[in-house]
């Protein structure tokens, strides 16, 4: 597979998508971009279903970026959801928030969060720390074994 | 000495061998006289006396000693303890029957057994018990006195007659011999003449009849009334004459020659008869005597063990009578002396009694005025014993104020010759004033007469005091009840009497206290619903004398509802008696509808505080869902605006002039300002909203942590940073490292003028309160301002000399209040500044957080 994977950016401020489009950019991250606007939207991407019908499930993303703050179905319970289906239970999910509240970092972790970033004001420092994001999570970080579609692992 | 246990058991025991012992040698001494057939009677008598007198056990004691005595005495033989005979042992054994009955009947009468009890009883006074005692003793003694009188005369009678009667059997023997030698020598000198035919043999053959003849006659004469032996007599007398007659007739036939008839006739067998005959009733005479004086010796024997026994058990009576006798004189005698010592004592007692009173005595002669008065007397007057006390004298002493009515009850009591009882002050030659009860007494004469007074006087200002300090008391008690309208009551559960106040009946609804009143009236003023509840624990408190403490309903007189409270106790006096249960009443109802007035409002308070609390908790989570859109809503922008000025700057910064760069450096800068200022904003709100978690924090350790962080982030400037160690609070580690970091952050920040920095961090005791502070050297600020220092977006300073947001110290303010502590400052301009906290509450939790 010469086409590597994607990253689901889960993000409703176009503004903030274009930054971190860019970010990634700048830090010569190939790997295509996915956006979903909202909750709703990125479980169906994930699962294949709605607006995503037929696509193939089995391609999972290499990472999925989380903000919190989303319409429709909300960051965390985006996460819930994703953990507790087995297809997307290994799923490595960062959440990128400006939230800085404890009780929202603790919940991410609670909830299977692998990484919790909280975005800079500065954008030099937020596209550093996308940069490291990707990184890590995209060459340093060896990716969970695909999970088997019909659950035989 | 003897327990007196001991003594009466003596005593019981005692009677019981005296009684046996009396009866005994009284029915020996006197059997001659009135024989020994009511003996067994008499024993039985002394079983029973001792059984009333004595009780059961010294009754069945009499009892075998009466057995054993009967055995002894009074079967035969007598004298001496044998095997019995059948009719005699029937006899003992009816004895010992009877007498166990008697002792069981008499003692089942009786309580105690004494002889004084049962004198006691018989006759009702002391000195008639001790007269009854003595007669009974006396007779007791001059009875066994006679007995042993009577018995040992009788002796004496019996050892003469004795003697009489073996003197006549010499005699008696005497003269048989006499008599027989005759008969013989009249026989052999019948024959010798016979043989010899010498007349001379028939001069002594008459002499020996003549003499056998006297003798006979004398003989005769000497048993003169015993018939028995003068019918043996006379029979011996026809005998003799027989033998002379034949005696004659030899003689005649030898006169005659015709000597060999005569030599027949002596020898034939009619004159050898005649002559065995003759010794045989000679013989009969004497075998007679001799066992007539056997007889007389055999019965003499008798009466002699007889006379032993009663003479020993009479001495043996006579002794333990004596015993007795001289046991109950050392008792009079000891009766006297514990008489007459406690006469004694209880002349010492009254003397000690009447010292320990202060109570002097007087008496007072009327005929002469005459006055003796103790030494105590004088005292309690205050005057000095010694002068001729006199009536005048003591009425100077006797109060002014109590003069008067002295002399007019003491003139009333001996016009009358009563007895007296003055109550007076006195007042001694020293001012002292006190009080004095004087009691007297009138002394009559044979004729009835009084001529003097005896009396005593003491000092009684103690109990006037406490009379005194009581009615005051008494007096302050019920000023208290009145004016504060409890009432009083008391209910006598022996009299069943109710004592009450006048505030009790007027909240019964009363105007005046109604005459009778008892539990049942009080309980019917309760109100029905309570009634039950009320009476029980009444009766409670009554059974087990536990206090009550009740509040209830009554329906007072004028039908009016009312709620009273009523508090009692159980009180008895010291020995117990007169128990009653007495309290207080009150009537409460106002006190009832303000509780209820303020239960109502309490009710309604909690019910505001309930809204208020609902209303503040929707507002602060409006707030937090404010702070939430802040750190998420408005920076996004803000990032957005940063990161799209850097992208113009970096994708088209080189068609851009100078000014434009510059404009575009002011955009980000200010961005990024905002963006602090939003940090600093949430920071605040967090502080307020989160979780405390107290532990002991080391401040020091703390303080050192952040003044590296500051050195290493100021690294250009001469920082020093002075911490004393060892600095410990309680409180939440997170918060109170904010607080050190943005006082030290300041402290560094406005020091930024000076050459050489200098930060200190220590701690004083203040007022027992520990006083942590921060001080530096910098740029200072004028007190004037002092009063907004800790409010947030509050500063002192141009932003273009000191940057910052403005809540640095709100932040630091917001967490030494949640820590219940304090925070000030002292300051002047280029004086340096000083921040002083305290981290814990004062006296109690501050009341704004």
């Amino acid at each position: 597979m010469s086409e590597p994977k994607s990253i689901l950016l889960v993000e409703d401020n176009p503004s903030d998508v274009e930054l971190t489009r860019r970010a990634l950019r700048k830090a010569h991250i190939a790997n295509p971009l996915v956006v979903a606007e909202d909750g709703k939207e990125a479980l169906d991407y994930l699962w294949g279903i709605g607006a995503h019908a037929g696509r193939d499930v089995s391609d999972l993303p290499a990472l999925m970026l989380l903000d919190l703050k989303l319409p429709r179905i909300s960051g965390l319970e985006v996460l819930r959801q994703a953990r507790a289906d087995p297809r997307t239970r290994r799923l490595p999910v960062v959440v990128l928030t400006t939230s800085r509240e404890d009780q929202d970092i603790g919940a991410g972790y609670d909830l299977g969060s692998n990484s919790y970033i909280v975005k800079p004001v500065d954008f030099k420092q937020f596209a550093g720390a996308i940069a490291q994001l990707g990184l890590y999570w995209l060459l340093l970080n060896e990716a969970p074994p695909q999970v088997q579609p019909l659950g035989g692992d | 000495m003897m327990s007196p246990g001991v003594y009466v058991r003596t005593r019981r025991y005692g009677l019981a061998f005296v009684a046996v012992m009396l009866v005994l040698s009284g029915s020996l001494a006197f059997e001659p006289l009135f024989g020994a057939g009511d003996s067994g009677l008499l024993l039985l008598l002394a079983v029973a006396v001792t059984a009333r007198l004595a009780g059961r056990g010294p009754a069945l004691l009499a009892t075998g000693l009466a057995a054993a005595g009967a055995w002894m005495f009074f079967t035969e033989p007598r004298y001496s303890i044998h095997l019995l005979g059948q009719r005699d042992a029937g006899n003992l054994l009816l004895l010992v029957i009877t007498g166990i009955t008697v002792s069981l009947l008499g003692a089942a009468g009786m309580g105690a057994g004494s002889v004084a009890d049962f004198a006691g009883r018989v006759f009702p006074s002391r000195d008639r018990v001790a007269r009854f005692r003595r007669i009974g003793l006396m007779a007791c003694l001059l009875s066994l006195l006679l007995a042993m009188s009577f018995t040992l005369a009788r002796d004496m009678e019996q050892e003469r007659e004795l003697r009489t009667w073996a003197s006549r059997l010499f005699e008696v023997l005497e003269r048989c011999r006499r008599l027989t030698r005759s008969y013989e020598a009249a026989n052999t000198t019948v024959r010798d003449y016979l043989l010899t035919g010498n007349p001379a043999d028939e001069r002594r053959y008459a002499a020996a009849v003549s003499a056998g003849e006297r003798h006979l006659e004398s003989l005769l004469h000497f048993t003169t009334g015993d018939l028995l032996q003068q019918s043996t007599l006379e029979q011996l007398s026809r005998l003799a004459a027989a033998s002379i007659i034949e005696s004659n007739s030899v003689i005649s036939l030898a006169h005659e020659g015709r000597r060999r008839e005569a030599l027949q006739l002596l020898t034939g067998d009619a004159r050898n008869r005649t002559m065995s005959e003759l010794r045989g009733a000679l013989d009969a005479v004497q075998r007679e005597e001799r066992h007539r004086l056997a007889q007389r010796a055999a019965s003499s024997r008798v009466q002699g063990l007889r006379m032993r026994w009663v003479l020993g058990l009479g001495s043996g009576s006579l002794l333990l009578l004596l015993f007795v006798a001289g046991a109950i004189i050392e008792r009079d005698i000891a009766e006297r002396e514990a008489t007459r010592r406690a006469l004694h004592e209880n002349e010492e007692r009254l003397r000690i009694a009447l010292a320990g009173a202060n109570a002097g005595a007087w008496e007072w002669d009327l005929a002469t005025g005459r006055l003796v008065w103790s030494d105590e007397l004088w005292r309690l007057y205050g005057l000095t014993p010694g002068s001729q006390p006199t009536y005048a004298g003591w009425l100077q002493v006797v109060h002014p104020g109590d003069r008067a009515r002295v002399e007019d009850e003491l003139s009333k009591a001996l016009g009358s010759s009563r007895e007296f009882h003055l109550e007076h002050r006195v007042v001694d030659p020293g001012g002292t004033v006190r009080w004095v009860m004087a009691r007297g007494q009138p002394e009559h004469d044979e004729d009835g007469i009084v001529r003097h007074y005896l009396g005593i006087a003491l000092d009684i200002s103690e109990r006037k005091r406490t009379e005194q300090a009581v009615r005051e008391s008494e007096a302050r008690l019920a000023f208290v009840l009145q004016a504060s309208r409890i009432g009083h009551w008391e209910f006598s559960l022996s009299s069943h009497k109710t004592h009450r106040s006048l505030e009790h009946a007027q909240i019964f609804g009363y105007s005046d206290i109604p005459p009778d009143w008892a539990l049942e009236d009080f309980l019917s003023h309760v109100v029905p619903e309570d009634r039950d509840t009320v009476a029980s624990i009444i009766r409670a408190s009554m059974d087990c004398g536990a206090n009550m403490n009740f509040e209830c309903r009554i329906r007072r007189a004028d039908g009016a509802i009312r709620w009273v409270w009523v508090c009692g106790q159980m009180r008895s006096n010291a020995d117990g008696s007169d128990t009653r249960l007495g309290g207080i009443i009150q009537d409460i109802t106002e006190r009832k509808l303000a509780e209820t007035r303020i239960q109502q409002l309490n009710a309604e308070l909690e019910q505001k505080v309930q809204q208020r609390t609902a209303e503040l908790q929707a507002a602060n989570k409006e707030l937090e869902a404010f702070a939430y859109s802040v750190s998420h809503d408005l920076r996004a922008p803000l990032r957005g605006i940063d990161g799209w000025s850097l992208a113009l700057l970096e994708d088209y910064g080189s068609g851009l002039d100078q000014r434009a760069h510059e404009y575009l450096s002011r955009v980000r800068a200010e961005t990024q300002r905002l963006g602090r200022l939003i940090d600093d904003l949430l920071q605040l709100s967090r502080i307020t909203r989160g979780q405390m978690q107290r532990t002991v924090v080391d401040l020091s350790a703390l303080a050192e942590g952040v003044a590296q962080r500051l050195l290493e982030s100021n690294a250009t400037r001469q920082i020093e940073f002075s911490i004393s160690p060892g600095l410990t609070a309680a409180g939440d580690a997170r918060l109170l490292e904010i607080a050190l970091t943005n006082l030290l952050g300041n402290a560094v920040k406005f020091t930024t003028p000076r050459d050489q920095a200098r930060i200190e961090f220590d701690q004083t005791i203040s007022g027992g309160e520990t006083v942590f502070c921060v001080r530096d050297n910098g740029v200072g600020f004028d007190m004037a301002y002092a009063r907004t220092l800790f409010g947030a977006f509050q500063r002192l300073h141009r932003a273009s000399d000191f940057p910052g947001t403005g809540i640095g110290l709100a932040t630091v303010s917001r967490i030494i209040r949640r820590h219940g502590g304090r925070i000030w400052a002292e300051a002047g301009p280029d004086q340096g500044a000083a921040f002083f906290f305290t981290a814990a509450p004062r006296n109690r939790v501050d009341s704004n957080e």
